[in-house]
């Protein structure tokens, strides 16, 4: 959980305040978004602006301080903060192309999750009328693309070495990359204004689908989010359960990706079917235990839906030391086969400063050596109780990323199993809680921040509550939209058409993520 | 190019033959615009594994028989998905997985969401298989209820 | 060529063509039923099932399994449904884009009629087939690239440069590997080839192969060659790991993206075809060609070839794709030079059994 101080700036001080604090320690840029005020809100009430929030993180004493730029909410405008931080390239376009902000110096605010040809309409204002949308189909794909489409290579939506409606579009020679523009928002399915539209319990279902693979931690940190606002202690039991949820989910997260996601970008046929026909075993712990294999809805503010059911213990037994004695494989026949190792190796390197300026997070970030977990830094009830080791890796490079996600499958298979063996007596959900009413339940004004590792890395929720039963604000900062950043800045610097799938696969962003 | 039936032969027979020969090799798009791409991607691979029943993987539209409405139709990804069934060589068919093609699923409210299939491709599925995801189990059945249609004669032209 | 001027010379090009007493003697059988044109198609139907089999038991799953009984009408089907789809031409396509896919189909057509299922089942022999089967193979790298030119399509391109990439790999490398049978068995026609391994002749060819016979198996005498040439082989074939031109997740389907319905049979078909071939030409130059005890020639050929062919097969499937500056890092400076060393042993052995 993150609390965090507000520090106020105008677009002329921006970027000497954002310089400055940057240079005492707070050198992760989280997100940068706008929270939008018109004088009926019930937050504020009267006020009458558009807040550009940026949102910064101190990954060395894990402290979150937040710049806020109050500006008009006509014609806002602020200065680009690329210089301090590259990072935040396309959290400037997302808040132009969302809220109208204009950001002077930007090298290009195209469209990035709204369709190319979007009117000058903005959605997340609070005045936002669907009816005024028209779209322009003839705008081009890309900046590349413009004046002449035909010279792109399009490597984006239905190619099937982009895992998913995501890509770039290039420009090539032979096989090497001259050139690349991301091409993402196909999966734009607008959670953050349907988090506005749903109440606090509808949202459990519209947080979960932030991320199709790896959706318990988005509900985890939606329920701690609400219950920070809400004062509400959860009894020790329902942490438990509630890592032994996550733990699973990521574990089901990595085998997907070691399968399908990075041997099948090789066409390694036989990890791709092995490891998910493995996974099959972890959904049906999941199924076990929450009812769902890909989406549960099993956390919730105050605890979790049920306790675990007869031979749970038994079952993950089984099911998790199978596994466990399968990872020795999958690490031979993915880490140490030559061709393979040949294939990762090299690819995409990251220097750990050059993660952190542009805000990856998660196993790419660990694989530079930067020993930075949320789960250990944001203290998350119950992970350092058992010991919980962060799983780091030096080298930066698509195998090192793949050594750190091995890794942290075996530190989960081993959270699980000693959480279910240290399970406390007790309920499963807070017992003040009326459940009945939860529903409708008025969450009193307030914000907060909250924090967790999700599968691909540092995910974060800034809910901000105006006492009605729905959210005024609910911003996602999904892991994968700086990821994918980081590989349009890797083939920026040159690399091969032939690299682009496993790259994409080493980084392992989710277009579900990425979009929200 | 004309068809013209031989004498002697009935064209019932031709039809059963044409009709079993389509049923049994439907190949798939590879094209997944949400969610429920994880449930058909773990349809084939082990413990579910559809090519029992003919139904493969094809890459480019041009080999592909069957769409697979899988997700949440954003409208950034609306042309793309126009595009693609124009290049799917005839005769094609389209089965939607999942809520959200057919209603807009969890995301109804959404700017960003066209919520029925049909509107967008002007085409009737031959089977709506409802879940968020629905299981892979789910997913064969859709399969399945497209090649019974097809065996029946009450879908798409042979 | 003369053209047959009396009725004599045309009563002889008829017999040749159709046949004295023996229908099987005739060339018109040979090139349309074994081994010709039904023969292909029968083996490649079979050939289709049998790497999905392989593969899918590999992956842990079934594979085919309701269509026919084991699944062995889903090869039928699958046929059978491309073409009756509708077959589609871009507008901007070349005006060869139909004729690409014929051509491949024929050039690889061209490689069965040299390979000899056994030396009265062979169409094409004389006494230097083996560089006239080089120089095929030579060419097909050649006719991928016209065919992704063809399609007008930016993937059909990128994947048929990719096979040019894939030609400056192997093409040495395969010639290299040839050297060492043509200098133990002294003779250049693949017939010659298996007479030099100890098999007797099953009829009085017309043709005079020269050779010197050995008596013996060239894969048990040089055991690395056999690995070797089954490496390039797959090379040639671009069976995976050395699947360059057509690795999926980068190039769609590299140069047949824009083909469907019965042009995608067609390239799909001679595909196989070609693997059923490269899996002969290592049985005929190291295993014996046809011979194979208790059984007739041809069926020898066939059943040795399939078992080749499935050790083909079984490597492609549990290997991964290659890179392709790792490709030709391996094809140059791993593998030239080990058939250079191969060719060296050979010398020794020829040296040390005292063939001359």
């Amino acid at each position: 959980m993150a609390n965090f101080e507000k520090i106020a700036a105008t677009p002329e001080t921006l970027v000497d305040t954002a310089r400055s604090l940057k240079a005492s320690g707070f050198t992760f840029l989280e997100f940068m978004s706008a929270v939008d005020y018109i004088p009926k809100n019930k937050v504020e009430p009267g006020a009458n602006r558009m807040d550009a929030v940026y949102m910064l993180w101190n990954p060395a004493t894990n402290e979150q301080k937040m710049i806020v730029v109050p500006l008009p909410r006509d014609n806002p405008s602020v200065p680009t903060v690329m210089p301090v931080w590259e990072g935040a390239n396309w959290h400037e376009r997302e808040a132009h192309e969302l809220f109208g902000i204009d950001i002077k110096g930007h090298p290009n605010l195209r469209h990035l999750l709204l369709a190319e040809g979007w009117n000058d309409t903005y959605p997340l204002r609070k005045d936002f009328n669907v009816d005024d949308v028209e779209i322009d189909w003839s705008a081009p794909t890309s900046k590349l693309a413009e004046g002449n489409p035909e010279r792109v290579y399009h490597f984006a939506v239905q190619h099937p070495g982009a895992h998913g409606p995501q890509g770039f579009d290039l420009l090539l020679d032979g096989n090497t990359i001259v050139d690349a523009e991301a091409r993402i928002g196909y999966v734009h399915r607008t959670l953050e204004k349907l988090g506005e539209q749903r109440n606090y319990y509808q949202n459990i279902l519209n947080m979960e689908r932030g991320c199709i693979m790896c959706g318990m931690p988005y509900i985890d940190v939606w329920a701690r989010a609400v219950e920070e606002l809400l004062g509400v202690e959860v009894p020790e039991k329902a942490k438990y359960l509630r890592l032994i949820a996550v733990e699973l989910n990521r574990l089901s997260s990595h085998l997907l990706w070691m399968g399908p996601q990075q041997g099948g970008d090789f066409a390694y046929m036989p990890v791709a079917m092995w490891a998910i026909g493995d996974r099959e075993k972890v959904l049906d712990l999941l199924e076990a235990l929450t009812g769902g294999r890909i989406t549960f809805a099993y956390i919730r503010p105050g605890g979790v839906r049920w306790d675990i059911p007869e031979g749970f213990r038994e079952m993950a037994q089984k099911n998790l030391r199978y596994l466990e004695s399968r990872l020795p494989m999958y690490e031979e026949m993915m880490f140490k086969e030559p061709i393979v190792k040949e294939r990762l190796t090299g690819l995409g390197k990251l220097t750990p400063e050059e993660a952190i300026d542009i805000g990856v997070s998660g196993p790419s970030l660990r694989a530079t050596g930067v020993a930075h977990d949320t789960r250990k830094d944001a203290h998350i009830p119950v992970y350092e109780d058992l010991g919980f080791q962060i799983v780091t890796q030096t080298g930066g490079d698509g195998w090192a990323r793949g050594m750190v996600r091995l890794g942290e499958m075996k530190e989960s298979i081993r959270l699980i199993l000693d959480a279910l063996d240290r399970l406390p007596p007790g309920n499963s959900e807070a017992d003040l809680f009326n459940r009945r009413a939860m529903p409708w339940m008025k969450v009193p004004t307030g914000e907060v921040y909250a924090v967790t590792e999700s599968c691909r890395g540092r995910l974060g929720i800034h809910l901000i509550s105006d006492g009605t039963s729905k959210p005024y604000r609910t911003k996602i900062r999904g892991p994968s939209f700086s990821n994918m950043y980081a590989v349009e800045h890797i083939l920026k610097k040159g690399s091969y058409l032939y690299d682009i799938p496993a790259l994409i696969g080493s980084m392992d962003t989710c277009p579900a993520d990425m979009d929200r | 190019m004309t068809r013209e039936i031989p004498e002697g032969v009935n064209p019932k027979d031709i039809e059963s033959v044409l009709s079993w020969v389509k049923g049994s090799s439907l190949w798939n798009l590879h094209f997944c615009f949400g969610c429920c791409s994880t449930e058909i991607m773990a349809a084939m691979m082990p413990r579910f594994d559809i090519e029992r029943f003919g139904f493969a993987p094809a890459d480019t539209p041009r080999q592909a028989d069957v769409l697979v409405a899988n997700g949440p139709i954003s409208r950034k990804i609306v042309p793309r998905i126009q595009r693609l069934w124009a290049q799917m060589p005839d005769p094609k068919y389209l089965i939607v997985i999942g809520a959200c093609p057919m209603s807009g699923g969890p995301y109804q409210g959404s700017y960003n969401i066209v919520t029925d299939i049909r509107d967008v491709l002007n085409v009737e599925p031959a089977a709506f298989i409802p879940g968020c995801p629905p299981n892979p189990e789910g997913i064969l059945e859709a399969f399945i209820m497209l090649k019974n249609r097809i065996k029946e004669g009450s879908y798409g032209k042979l | 060529m003369i053209f047959p001027h009396s009725l004599g010379a045309w009563t002889h090009v008829l017999r040749i063509w159709i046949g004295d007493n023996m229908l099987a003697d005739s060339l018109l059988f040979k090139l349309f039923v074994f081994p010709g044109t039904v023969f292909s198609f029968i083996i490649v139907l079979f050939l289709f099932w049998w790497w999905r089999k392989i593969g899918a038991s590999i992956q842990s799953r079934y594979g085919p399994k309701h269509v026919g009984p084991s699944g062995t009408l889903q090869t039928i089907a699958d046929v059978l449904k491309l073409i009756t789809k509708e077959s589609i031409v871009p507008e901007m396509a070349s005006k060869w884009f139909w004729f690409m896919p014929v051509f491949s189909f024929v050039l690889s057509f061209l490689f069965l009629s040299l390979i000899p299922f056994s030396d009265h089942w062979v169409i094409i022999d004389f006494d230097a087939s083996l560089i006239m089967l080089f120089a095929v193979m030579a060419i097909e790298p050649l006719f991928i690239f016209l065919v992704g030119w063809a399609s007008y399509n930016k993937y059909g391109v990128a994947g048929g440069e990719r096979a040019g990439i894939q030609m400056l790999g192997y093409e040495v490398f395969l010639a290299l590997t040839f050297v060492p049978v043509i200098m133990m068995s002294h003779s250049w026609s693949l017939v010659g080839i298996v007479y030099a391994q100890g098999v007797s002749p099953t009829w009085a060819s017309p043709v005079l192969h020269t050779f010197t016979n050995r008596g013996v198996w060239f894969g048990f005498v040089q055991p690395l060659a056999l690995v070797l040439s089954i490496i390039a082989v797959m090379m040639a074939v671009e069976k995976k790991p050395f699947n360059i031109p057509h690795a999926e997740p980068e190039v769609l389907y590299g140069s047949s993206t824009e083909y469907g319905g019965p042009f995608y049979a067609l390239q799909m078909l001679s595909q196989f075809l070609m693997g059923f071939l490269g899996a002969g030409l290592i049985t005929t130059l190291y295993l014996g060609g046809w011979a194979l005890p208790f059984v007739p020639p041809a069926v020898g050929f066939v059943l040795k070839t399939l078992v080749v062919g499935t050790i083909i097969i079984w490597l492609e499937h549990s290997l991964p794709a290659m890179r392709i500056p790792h490709f030709l890092d391996v094809a140059w400076r791993k593998l030239v030079p080990l058939a250079f060393l191969n060719i060296f042993i050979t010398l020794i052995i020829m040296e040390v059994l005292g063939w001359a």
